[in-house]
């Protein structure tokens, strides 16, 4: 469960964020789209307690950002958007290892869990080599495991997409639809709009860092065709309006 | 140990670094001392005087004839060249205030170490008139003639002066440099590095309290910077083991002198860590860190030499607050066999101290997002 409750940001002199609000809930997917520098991630790293909103504040599963961030900390597991930020002188396993590590979970407990995820994202083939030659791809599915390696309540995915071909963006997502049948919270920001279409549960817009419209995919399919639900969605990302 | 660069950088350096410079330096020293134990060729301006005729009464001086003395100093063929006041002898009969001008060649070691002899005797000639009763120069002459024998017993002094005072620059120096550059690559990898690679958000959004983080991350950094001063002692311990030379400086050096090293070192590396790694954090990459850490090291160094000639008998409470220099005070009085525990404790105190306020303007900066997002 997430609940932003007005939050806005300001670098020096850039406002990043303009009194965003929404909420997510339990076992709910939403996509986040928005183009470049709408405040996607700014947006996803005020959420992980990475920054600190300038006004407003966000609650995650119970726990508010500002007055428990270690709290938030432990029940979040965020993929971020800029660099896979993965240890290349380790290989796949040991960074997942020591993710599991720093998030408190017994060996056991690690083990099973690394083994479920490099079974799930099928990457048994480089687990155990290097980060570093590893091509990005690659990088990223492994970021994606290490971001949820503890099984977090809330999970946050800043372009998890990117970089990721036809069949690993298909697991990625997949997992992605199964985490939220066990009742997950999932936020994922993407550059796809074939990506947000088909696995988000409802959109949120962001524009120039304001919320400029928050749907449901549902609603429009049916009422317009494919082309027409493209082409509102272009416009509300570029211009934030529908001129549908 | 992360490769085989670290390991040789970290490790194999500091502990043969001190050892080959003592040994190089030895070497060199050697052969100088006993080329002007035997004899000092000087040569004089004047001779028709009492001054002359007592540097011919000592064994080990010779004076040499030279129509060129700028160029016998030059050549080497002199170790010194002394101009003796014209009217030296009427002037040290009526009591008069005389000169004696020794010149030396300011870049020959022979030349160098000849100097303090020739002073010496300078010193021994003016004492002798001080302390002899004499009218006119048959008398004068007579008391010239006076043998000293300060020549061999004075070399030795002053080479070992000489040499004590290079360990005493040069020991210290390598000590604290290596504390200093052993972590300091570590540092700026474990905090703009990992800024640079974007490891640094996935860490800290994790549910490790973030004053974890940091101690974490000193003890990683310390880590490196012990082991490679640690090693460098090492060195100096096996150095001394193997020339197992009877040189009085170093003979004094037992093993409680090298635990006492040990931990001074250990507790000196752990504040450079520190140090290095708040300055690692706050830069914004790993060539930003580079940049700033490289003058860290050689502002350590810097102490080292123009603390060779302190006193340290009559250091204070206040001497020894200043970082590095209290280090290298209590080094010294170490490696000089005058160990002095109150001081020893008061710097560790200190260290700790400092050690204390570091890690709290980490925790300090790890708060501040424009630090840690300063990409
Ligand atoms: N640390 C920072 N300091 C100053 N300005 C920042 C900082 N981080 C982001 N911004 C600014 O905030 C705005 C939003 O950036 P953000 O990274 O959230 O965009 P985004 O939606 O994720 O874009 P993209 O699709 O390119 O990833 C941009 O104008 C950016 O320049
Ligand atoms: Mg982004």
């Amino acid at each position: 469960m997430i609940e932003i409750k007005n939050i806005s940001k300001k670098f020096k002199t850039k406002q990043a964020l303009k009194s965003v609000s929404f909420e997510v809930g339990t076992g709910e997917i939403l996509g986040l789209l928005g183009e470049n520098g709408a405040g996607k991630s700014t947006l996803l790293r005020i959420i992980s307690t990475m920054l600190l909103p300038s006004e407003g504040s966000a609650v995650i599963s119970g726990y508010d950002i500002l007055k428990s961030p270690k709290e938030v900390r432990k029940n979040i597991g965020i993929l971020f958007g800029s660099e896979v930020g993965l240890y290349e002188r380790l290989t796949a396993r040991e960074n997942l290892e020591f993710f599991a590590k720093l998030n408190g979970m017994s060996d056991e407990e690690s083990k099973e869990r690394i083994d479920y995820l490099i079974n799930k994202f099928s990457f048994e083939e480089y687990a155990d080599k290097k980060v570093i030659t590893l091509s990005k791809g690659m990088k990223q599915k492994v970021a994606i495991a290490r971001s949820i390696v503890h099984n977090p309540s809330v999970m946050l995915f800043d372009e998890p997409d990117s970089g990721l071909d036809f069949k690993a963006s298909k697991i990625i997502f997949d997992f992605m639809e199964e985490c939220k049948k066990e009742g997950k919270t999932i936020i994922f920001s993407s550059h796809s709009m074939e990506n947000i279409k088909n696995y988000s549960d409802r959109i949120v817009v962001l524009h120039k860092g304001e919320v400029t419209k928050i749907f449901r995919i549902d609603e429009y399919r049916g009422k317009y065709s494919e082309k027409e639900i493209n082409n509102m969605l272009f416009n509300l990302v570029c211009d934030g309006d529908e001129n549908v | 140990m992360r490769d085989a660069k670290t390991f040789f950088v970290g490790i194999l350096i500091p502990f043969f670094l001190v050892p080959s410079m003592l040994f190089i330096f030895n070497f060199t020293m050697g052969g100088t001392e006993k080329s002007i134990a035997k004899n000092v060729n000087i040569a004089v301006s004047n001779k028709d005087n009492s001054f002359y005729k007592f540097m011919s009464a000592q064994d080990d001086v010779t004076i040499i004839e030279t129509n060129d003395s700028g160029k016998s100093l030059d050549s080497g063929e002199i170790s010194s060249y002394i101009i003796i006041d014209e009217n030296l002898d009427e002037k040290v009969i009526k009591k008069e205030p005389f000169t004696l001008d020794i010149k030396y060649n300011k870049s020959s070691m022979n030349s160098l170490l000849a100097q303090p002899m020739v002073s010496q005797y300078e010193e021994a000639y003016r004492y002798v008139l001080e302390n002899s009763s004499f009218k006119n120069y048959e008398e004068l002459e007579q008391i010239s003639k006076n043998k000293f024998n300060l020549g061999q017993q004075q070399i030795d002094q002053e080479s070992m002066d000489l040499s004590s005072m290079l360990f005493m620059m040069l020991v210290p120096m390598m000590l604290i440099l290596y504390s200093c550059f052993g972590s300091s690559s570590t540092a700026a990898e474990l905090g703009a590095g990992e800024k640079e690679r974007g490891t640094f958000e996935p860490l800290l959004s994790t549910g490790v309290e973030r004053s974890a983080v940091v101690l974490g991350k000193l003890f990683a950094t310390a880590f490196m910077g012990v082991l490679s001063s640690m090693f460098t002692v090492m060195g100096l311990f096996v150095y001394l083991i193997v020339s197992s030379k009877s040189d009085s400086i170093l003979s004094n050096f037992n093993i409680f002198s090298f635990a006492e090293l040990l931990m001074i070192i250990v507790i000196i590396s752990v504040f450079f860590a520190a140090l290095n790694l708040t300055i690692g954090i706050y830069a914004k990459s790993y060539k930003e860190a580079q940049t700033f850490l490289m003058p860290v090291c050689l502002l350590a160094m810097f102490p080292s030499f123009f603390t060779y000639t302190l006193d340290f008998s009559n250091v204070g409470f206040t001497d020894l607050s200043i970082p590095v220099l209290n280090t290298i005070c209590v080094i010294k009085e170490i490696l000089s066999n005058s160990f002095n525990a109150m001081h020893f404790c008061v710097v560790i105190a200190w260290h700790l101290v400092y050690i204390f306020l570091l890690c709290l303007v980490m925790f300090k900066l790890f708060k501040k997002e424009n630090i840690i997002f300063r990409v």
